[in-house]
This record gives C-alpha cells, sequence and structure tokens, in this order.
C-alpha cells in the first residue's frame, strides 16, 4: 500500500512525464477547443479559454486522481466562467450576440453538406448530452473519466451519451425527409 | 464500449475538430517553460505520509491519556468507603460541627433583631400612619 502511495497509479504517469504530458496534449488539443466551443462563440476565444484551462490544470496536476479528466473538466470550468463575464458585458453595453459563422469541423469540400448536418444535430442537442458526447468521441475518455470530470456518477454519463446519439439520429432523419 | 461499432458513432469519430493554432500551442508551450517545476512527487508523498503517522500517534497518545483520566474518575462503592473512613479518621481532631454552630450563635445574639410578625409585615408597606391606604391620598 505505502509503496502504491509513493509511486502512485499508472494514471497519473501523464502528470508526472513532461513527454507523455505533451503527446497527450499534441493529440487532445483540438478536442479542447472543441470543448470550449460548446460555450463560447468564436474559435479564437475557444483557444483562450484553452489556455487559461491549462494554466489552472498545470498549477494542480501533481494533485489529481485523472489528469486527463481534470484537464477536460478545467475547461468546461474556465469556458462557463468566460460565457458568464460575457454574459455581463454584453448587458452592461448592450451588445448583441454575434452570429455563429465558424464550423466546428474541418474537412474535404465533398462532405460540407452532410457535415453540416451533423453540425446542426450537435448544436441541437442539450448542452449535457453534448458535453458528453464530445468528451466521448473527440476526446476520447472513458465513462469513467468523463463522469469524473463532470462530477456525474459514470450511469448518468452512459444514459446521457445514448440519448445524444438518438436525438441525433432524430434530428438527421428529420432533416433528409422535406 | 459497444461491441458492434455504431456507424453514427463513426461517422461522428470521422468528424475531425479544427487544428488549434500554432499561437496556441507556443502560448502553452511557453507556459509549460516558465511555470516552476512541480516538487517531486515522491517527497511530497513520503512528507505528508511521514505527517500522518506523526498525527495518528498523537491521537493515539491522546485518547490513551482521555482514557487513563476517565479511569481515575470511575470509582465504585468500594473507593467511596475508603475515602468516608479516612475522614472520620481525622473526626476528632477537627472541631465538631454543633460546637461550631453554637459558638456562632453566641456572637450573634448581641446584634439579632427581632424578626418582624410576618402577619403584619405587609401592612407596614400598604398603610402609613395614619392608616389610609396609598392609593387614596
Amino acid at each position: 500500500l505505502i509503496a502504491e502511495v509513493l509511486h502512485g497509479g499508472r494514471e497519473r504517469d501523464m502528470a508526472d512525464g513532461s513527454d507523455q504530458w505533451a503527446s497527450w496534449l499534441d493529440q487532445h488539443l483540438a478536442s479542447l477547443v472543441l470543448l470550449a466551443r460548446q460555450w463560447v462563440p468564436s474559435r479564437a476565444d475557444a483557444e483562450d479559454v484553452v489556455q487559461e484551462a491549462f494554466v489552472r490544470f498545470w498549477r494542480a496536476r501533481e494533485r489529481v486522481a485523472d489528469p486527463a479528466a481534470y484537464c477536460f473538466a478545467c475547461v468546461k470550468h474556465v469556458a462557463l466562467d468566460w460565457r458568464r463575464q460575457r454574459k455581463r458585458q454584453a448587458r452592461r453595453e448592450k451588445v448583441s450576440a454575434r452570429p455563429e459563422v465558424e464550423t466546428w469541423f474541418a474537412g474535404p469540400g465533398e462532405q460540407n453538406e452532410r457535415r453540416a448536418a451533423l453540425e446542426s444535430a450537435l448544436r441541437h442537442l442539450p448542452e449535457s448530452q453534448r458535453e458528453v458526447l464530445v468528451m466521448r468521441i473527440w476526446g476520447e475518455l472513458s465513462f469513467p473519466q468523463i463522469a469524473a470530470a463532470l462530477e456525474i456518477p459514470a450511469d448518468t454519463v452512459r444514459s446521457r451519451y445514448r440519448y445524444a446519439l438518438d436525438k441525433l439520429r432524430e434530428h438527421l432523419v428529420e432533416e433528409t425527409i422535406p | 464500449m459497444n461491441e458492434i461499432p455504431d456507424p453514427l458513432e463513426a461517422e461522428l469519430a470521422a468528424l475531425r475538430p479544427h487544428e488549434p493554432s500554432p499561437r496556441l500551442r507556443q502560448r502553452i508551450a511557453d507556459h509549460r517553460a516558465q511555470a516552476p517545476p512541480a516538487p517531486p512527487r515522491r517527497a511530497w508523498r513520503a512528507a505528508a505520509l511521514a505527517a500522518t503517522v506523526l498525527l495518528g500517534l498523537n491521537l493515539v497518545l491522546a485518547l490513551d491519556n482521555a482514557r487513563h483520566d476517565f479511569r481515575s474518575l470511575d470509582r465504585g462503592p468500594g473507593d467511596l468507603d475508603e475515602i468516608a473512613a479516612g475522614l472520620r479518621r481525622h473526626d476528632p481532631e477537627l472541631p465538631a460541627t454543633e460546637a461550631r454552630r453554637q459558638a456562632l450563635l453566641v456572637l450573634a445574639s448581641g446584634h439579632l433583631t427581632p424578626q418582624p410578625d410576618p402577619a403584619t409585615f405587609q401592612t407596614r408597606f400598604l398603610f402609613a400612619k395614619d392608616d389610609t391606604p396609598w392609593d387614596m391620598r
């Protein structure tokens, strides 16, 4: 037990090794930005959120049980803070929200229509289901990791994921039927 | 998780989020370079473990002391008899309670005044010398 306490679990190795962390970040930075986009209107703002979240994460990485899950959790919290501040600022300045023009996904032009349909379906999902989907599919987190990041039971994560897929299917069918 | 791959899941996974800008990567790399290195995990874990052990030892000692104190307070009837016997042994050397009371009465007798009669005590306050009630004056 003492050896386990002193050496730590495998999940925490990433917090130790700077190289391991750098490669994980390389793979997942795009999905972290995508997660931030769920609450933030532009890609530039989402990148600011991810940077701030990273600063927060890096400070606490030694103390967390699952660094990957914690990193996603940081992005969500910072994005929500950002949105709250922006709403307050918008109310003060009476500035109307900018219309969403930037897409979430990149890809070849010939798939534009299908990609747009999927993205539109994703945008229609409730936030609580969409964040689970983003963490699972693009963040490649396991259900228990998502549960840790969102501080909810793993069964709730599973059901939200299932509902999200069902709703996406419904939305896509509705769009294809004129 | 699912054994049978869901076509919709596969389709979603095929979508690639936009690549973050090189500026973001650079900012993160800069932060990592500037941030102070985390303390060696083994060192702080060992310190935390030692602190926990010390705390535990203190707690055990405190509990042991408390238990000892309670035991000293927990005296049975035999212990009370012992205390009473000890008091009785010293009784002849102390002035008797009755003798002390008598001496006090003698000393105080010169200063004592007769106690007012309870039957007339209240009327003295309710009536003046001319026997007129206070509220009729």
